[in-house]
C-alpha cells in the first residue's frame, strides 16, 4: 500500500519471495501427494526405476565394453619368433634393423629366459618345462608399428615382408579375430545405445502416463483454480514437482538396482579376467556419471509432466466446457 | 462495474444463446439476472467471467473493454472477481481452512495474510471454528457460505453468482442473500443468477430478465 516506501529492490525482493513460497509448497504439497498414497508412489517409482535400469545397465556394459576395446587397439603388436639356432647377438642385430624400419614405433627383445619364466607364470605347463633338458622357446621381438601403420591391410603388407626376413621363423599377428571382436563390440555398443533410447522413452511415456492418470484424478481441482484466477503456470507447478520426484526418487532407486547388479556380476567378471591376464576389473560409473544420470532422470520426469500438463491444459482452453 | 454492450454468444452446432444483450451494473449494486432455464443467465455470467468470449459485441469490467483480452491476463482478471457456484465446488479432499485461502495462495499472499484473511472470511460468513472440518462433513447452506467464504477472501469488488441459492431450502436461501446485502452494504457489487422470485423481489436493486437469450 505504501507505495512511495516501496522501492524496485524491495518490490523485486517481494517478488522472488513469493515465488519462492509458491514453489516450496508446490515441492512439498506434491511429496505430500505422493506419501498419502504410499503402494501407489511405491509401484509407479518401482516400475520407473527398473524402466531406467535397462538403459543404466547398458551404459555400464558399453562403457566396460569400450574400455575393453581400447585396451585391444594397444594391440597393434607383432610378434617376430626367430629360428631356434639365432643366437642373441644375430637378434639384436635384427632388433636394430626392426628399430630403423620406418614403419616400426617401438621394438623390443625377449630372450629365451625371459620367456621361458613368462611362460612358466602364465601357462600352467611348468612343470613340463622342468623336466626338458633345455629351453626350447626361441627369442621373440615385438614390434608395434607406428599410427600410420595401424591398418589391416597395410599391417598385413608389412608381415609378408618381415617374413622373408633371414633368421625369421613366422611372424604372428592376431588382428584378425580382434578385428572380429572390435566389430561385435562396435555392433553390442550401438545395440545397446538404442535399447537405452528406446527404455529411455519407456521412461517418459510411464511418468507421462502416472501425471494424465493424476490429472484425470485431480480435473476438479484444476478447473476450481483456474476459475480462482490461477495462471497455467500455478496450475502446472504441482505436477512438474510430481515429475520432479517421480525422476528424482525412481533414479535414485535405478541406481540403487544397478549397483546391485554390478556387485553381483563383479566376483564372475573377475574370475573370468583371472582367467585371461588378470587385468580387467568391472568398472562402475563415476559419481559424475550418476549425477548426470540422474539428472537427466529427474529432467526426464519433469519434462513428461510438462508435456501431459501442457496438453491438457490446452485441451481445456480449446474446447468449450 | 460489468457493463454487456449488444453482446451475442453463439456455440458452434446450436443457435444464438444471448442476442444482443446490453446492461449495466453499477458499482454497489445487488443485480439479478432472472429468467427460465436456458434463457442465458449462466452465459451471461460464463461471458463476465471471461470463461467464454462472447460472439459479438463487448464487455467492460470496471470501465475495462475485456472482450478481446489475451488469455494468459485472464488469471488476474478473475483473481479481481469472486465466483460463487450453485453446487459451491469445493474441493472435497481439503479442509475447510484450505479451501477458503486457495485464492489467496493462487493470489501470491504470504502464510500470515493467508490465515488472517482465511480466518476473517469463515468469520464473516459464521464459520469461525469450522478450519478443519471437511466440505463432505458439513451441511448444503454451510458448503455454500465455505464457497461465500472463499469469494470474499481476496476482498473483489464485484461478486458473481451463478444459482447460490439453487440447491438450498427457502430459509437458507433467505439467509445467504441476507449475507449477500450485509457484503452489499460494504461495497461489494453482485450479479446473482436466480430464478427464484420471491428472492429477486426482495433483494433485488435491479433485475435483468432474459428470456430466450433477448433482454426483456
Amino acid at each position: 500500500m505504501n507505495t512511495m516506501r516501496t522501492g524496485f529492490g524491495s518490490r523485486m525482493s517481494a517478488w522472488v519471495r513469493t515465488w519462492l513460497r509458491l514453489q516450496g509448497h508446490a515441492l512439498f504439497s506434491s511429496l505430500g501427494r505422493l506419501w498419502r498414497t504410499p503402494w501407489m508412489t511405491l509401484v509407479t517409482v518401482l516400475v520407473i526405476a527398473v524402466t531406467l535400469v535397462l538403459p543404466l545397465a547398458f551404459y555400464l556394459v558399453l562403457k566396460n565394453l569400450h574400455a575393453l576395446s581400447e585396451r585391444i587397439e594397444n594391440h597393434w603388436q607383432v610378434s617376430f619368433y626367430l629360428e631356434p639356432q639365432v643366437d642373441r647377438k644375430t637378434a639384436g642385430k635384427l632388433l636394430g634393423k626392426l628399430r630403423n624400419d620406418g614403419a616400426v614405433a617401438e621394438a623390443r627383445l625377449i630372450d629365451k629366459e625371459t620367456g621361458l619364466a613368462w611362460f612358466r607364470r602364465y601357462s600352467g605347463f611348468g612343470d613340463v618345462l622342468q623336466a626338458l633338458p633345455d629351453n626350447p622357446l626361441p627369442i621373440v621381438i615385438e614390434v608395434l608399428p607406428k599410427r600410420e601403420w595401424e591398418d589391416p591391410e597395410k599391417l598385413a603388407s608389412l608381415v609378408e615382408r618381415w617374413q622373408r626376413w633371414k633368421g625369421v621363423d613366422f611372424v604372428q599377428w592376431d588382428m584378425r579375430w580382434l578385428q572380429r571382436l572390435k566389430a561385435w563390440l562396435d555392433l553390442a555398443e550401438r545395440g545397446a545405445m538404442l535399447a537405452g533410447v528406446i527404455l529411455g522413452s519407456a521412461a517418459l511415456l510411464v511418468v507421462g502416463n502416472t501425471v494424465r492418470l493424476e490429472i484425470e484424478d485431480r480435473r476438479r481441482e484444476i478447473e476450481v483454480m483456474l476459475l480462482l484466477g490461477a495462471t497455467n503456470r500455478f496450475v502446472r507447478r504441482p505436477f512438474l514437482y510430481l515429475g520432479f520426484w517421480y525422476g528424482c526418487i525412481g533414479g535414485g532407486l535405478a541406481w540403487i538396482l544397478v549397483f546391485g547388479l554390478y556387485l553381483g556380476l563383479r566376483p564372475q567378471v573377475d574370475r573370468l579376467a583371472g582367467l585371461y591376464d588378470g587385468l580387467y576389473h568391472l568398472r562402475f560409473a563415476t559419481p559424475g556419471e550418476i549425477a548426470i544420470f540422474w539428472g537427466w532422470a529427474v529432467l526426464l520426469g519433469m519434462a513428461a509432466a510438462w508435456l501431459v500438463v501442457s496438453r491438457y491444459l490446452w485441451s481445456l482452453r480449446h474446447s468449450p466446457a | 462495474m460489468l457493463r454487456f454492450d449488444q453482446v451475442s454468444k453463439r456455440y458452434p452446432g446450436s443457435g444464438e444463446v444471448l442476442s444482443g444483450v446490453s446492461f449495466a451494473v453499477e458499482r454497489g449494486q445487488m443485480a439479478f439476472i432472472t429468467g427460465h432455464s436456458g434463457a442465458g443467465k449462466s452465459t451471461v455470467l460464463r461471458l463476465a467471467a471471461l470463461i467464454e468470449r462472447p460472439s459479438r459485441g463487448n464487455i467492460l469490467l470496471a470501465g475495462k473493454d475485456v472482450t478481446r483480452i489475451a488469455a494468459h491476463a485472464i488469471p488476474f482478471l478473475r483473481r479481481r472477481l469472486g465466483l460463487i457456484f450453485q453446487d459451491y465446488r469445493l474441493l472435497h479432499d481439503r479442509s475447510v481452512f484450505d479451501n477458503v485461502a486457495l485464492p489467496l495462495l493462487i493470489a501470491g499472499y504470504g502464510p500470515e495474510e493467508i490465515e488472517r484473511r482465511t480466518r476473517a472470511a469463515l468469520d464473516k460468513v459464521g464459520l469461525a471454528g469450522f478450519e478443519r472440518r471437511y466440505p463432505i462433513t458439513l451441511s448444503g447452506g454451510e458448503q455454500q457460505r465455505v464457497g461465500i467464504a472463499r469469494a470474499i477472501a481476496t476482498r473483489p469488488p464485484l461478486i458473481l453468482a451463478d444459482e447460490p441459492t439453487g440447491n438450498l431450502d427457502p430459509d437458507l436461501s433467505v439467509e445467504i442473500m441476507e449475507m449477500f446485502r450485509d457484503f452489499n452494504r460494504i461495497g461489494i457489487t453482485f450479479l446473482i443468477a436466480s430464478h427464484d422470485q420471491g428472492l429477486v423481489s426482495r433483494f433485488a436493486d435491479q433485475v435483468i430478465h432474459l428470456e430466450h437469450g433477448r433482454l426483456v
